[in-house]
């Protein structure tokens, strides 16, 4: 059984991708399909311990944040993240991001929006989108 | 239990409306007081009465709000999420395939399809019981995307538009709000929808033909969901105004 890859990203210029997603089981799978793909990742399970992530200085370029989680929903967590580090981008995993769009409306580049349920394929053609230098 | 007060407050009022306590006529001239109570009770039942349905009205409006709200939140947050991942697994496994095999390819790709199909009749259902739009962004917002959402939808035609600022209305009472409006529009294939303040006050206001041909029982649960967040519900013709009078 042969395997489509996909194609080569480049981690050196992208960083860690800190993935924030309290479903576990969805978090493990993007994890995989991410380091298939050849990047580098770091877990978190809610917004709280994702900026502790981003606090233990990790090379970290990218985010990928749920929008709706206990605690600390992906909305605040990525307010918090563009006031102490706005070179960091995100990406919002959300089945319902029609509030998220009219909330962020004005932040400009760097943002990726992953509307759920979605393929592998489209998960990384979002995260090569977004790392794009603007 | 609760039949049995206004029959003895009926009792009660019996002496007092012809004259004095022993039975006796009253003299002209004699304590008034003694007569007024009968009628001041059977009003104060009545009006009594009265708040007591309105605040069983309300209660079961919100108990229906926060079930239909946990239902949405189940969808969303559980269901959906199982969904995500059986599609990203299943992406995967697609991937894993060797291209040539069709006969497993294709019904692969039928199962993704389905899977994002699913997907998406939960998060209408999800937002049909409980929008997230009025709950992150506010009534305006709300609003105007369930407008757009009914516009899209073959023939309709549903206008929009709205002056001032709606920050500071309660959420219970964009909730209500927000319901009339659904609730009015759920049948109009054209309807205009304006939402205003006027000083302290909100106004609504939906023009559509489909108004006037609500049923008056679907009226009345109208007036008895804006009345349980404060809101006066008129029909004139084929408009239906909603208006709080102060909303915060």
């Amino acid at each position: 059984m042969s395997q489509r890859p996909f194609p080569a990203p480049v981690p050196s210029a992208s960083g860690i991708i800190l993935i924030v997603e309290d479903y576990q089981e969805l978090r493990t799978l993007i994890g995989e399909i991410l380091k298939e793909a050849g990047y580098r990742i770091s877990e978190a399970s809610n917004g709280a311990e994702g900026l502790s992530r981003l606090r233990e200085g990790d090379d970290i370029g990218l985010v990928i944040t749920d929008l709706a989680m206990p605690g600390m929903d992906g909305h605040a967590f990525a307010e918090q993240i563009r006031q102490g580090r706005p070179d960091i981008k995100i990406i919002f995993m959300s089945a319902d991001p029609e509030p998220l769009l009219e909330r962020i409306g004005d932040w400009g580049e760097g943002i990726g929006l992953l509307r759920k349920p979605f393929t592998d394929e489209q998960l990384i053609a979002c995260v090569e989108d977004t790392l794009k230098p603007s | 239990m609760n039949g049995s007060a206004p029959k003895r407050q009926r009792a009660g009022a019996a002496p007092a409306e012809s004259g004095n306590l022993d039975g006796s006529a009253a003299p002209s001239g004699a304590r008034r007081p003694l007569a007024a109570p009968p009628v001041f009770g059977k009003q104060t039942a009545k009006k009594n009465l009265s708040a007591r349905l309105a605040e069983l009205a309300r209660r079961l409006l919100e108990a229906q709000d926060r079930d239909r709200e946990k239902i949405a939140r189940r969808l969303h947050d559980d269901l959906g999420q199982q969904v995500a991942a059986i599609s990203i697994l299943l992406s995967a496994l697609k991937r894993r395939l060797c291209p040539v095999d069709i006969e497993i390819l294709e019904p692969m790709e039928r199962a993704l399809q389905k899977v994002v199909d699913l997907g998406v009749s939960l998060r209408d259902l999800s937002s049909e019981l409980h929008s997230s739009v009025l709950e992150h962004a506010g009534i305006e917002a709300a609003l105007r995307a369930h407008c757009s959402e009914l516009s899209s939808r073959a023939g309709a035609q549903i206008s929009f538009e709205s002056s001032g600022d709606f920050e500071d209305l309660r959420p219970e009472a964009a909730r209500g709000v927000y319901r009339i409006a659904k609730e009015a529009l759920k049948d109009s294939a054209a309807a205009n929808v304006r939402l205003f303040r006027s000083g302290a006050a909100l106004h609504l206001a939906i023009q559509s033909g489909a108004i006037a041909c609500l049923a008056p029982v679907e009226l009345e649960l109208l007036r008895q969901r804006g009345k349980a967040v404060g809101a006066a519900v008129r029909r004139k013709g084929s408009q239906l105004t909603v208006s709080i009078p102060r909303i915060c």
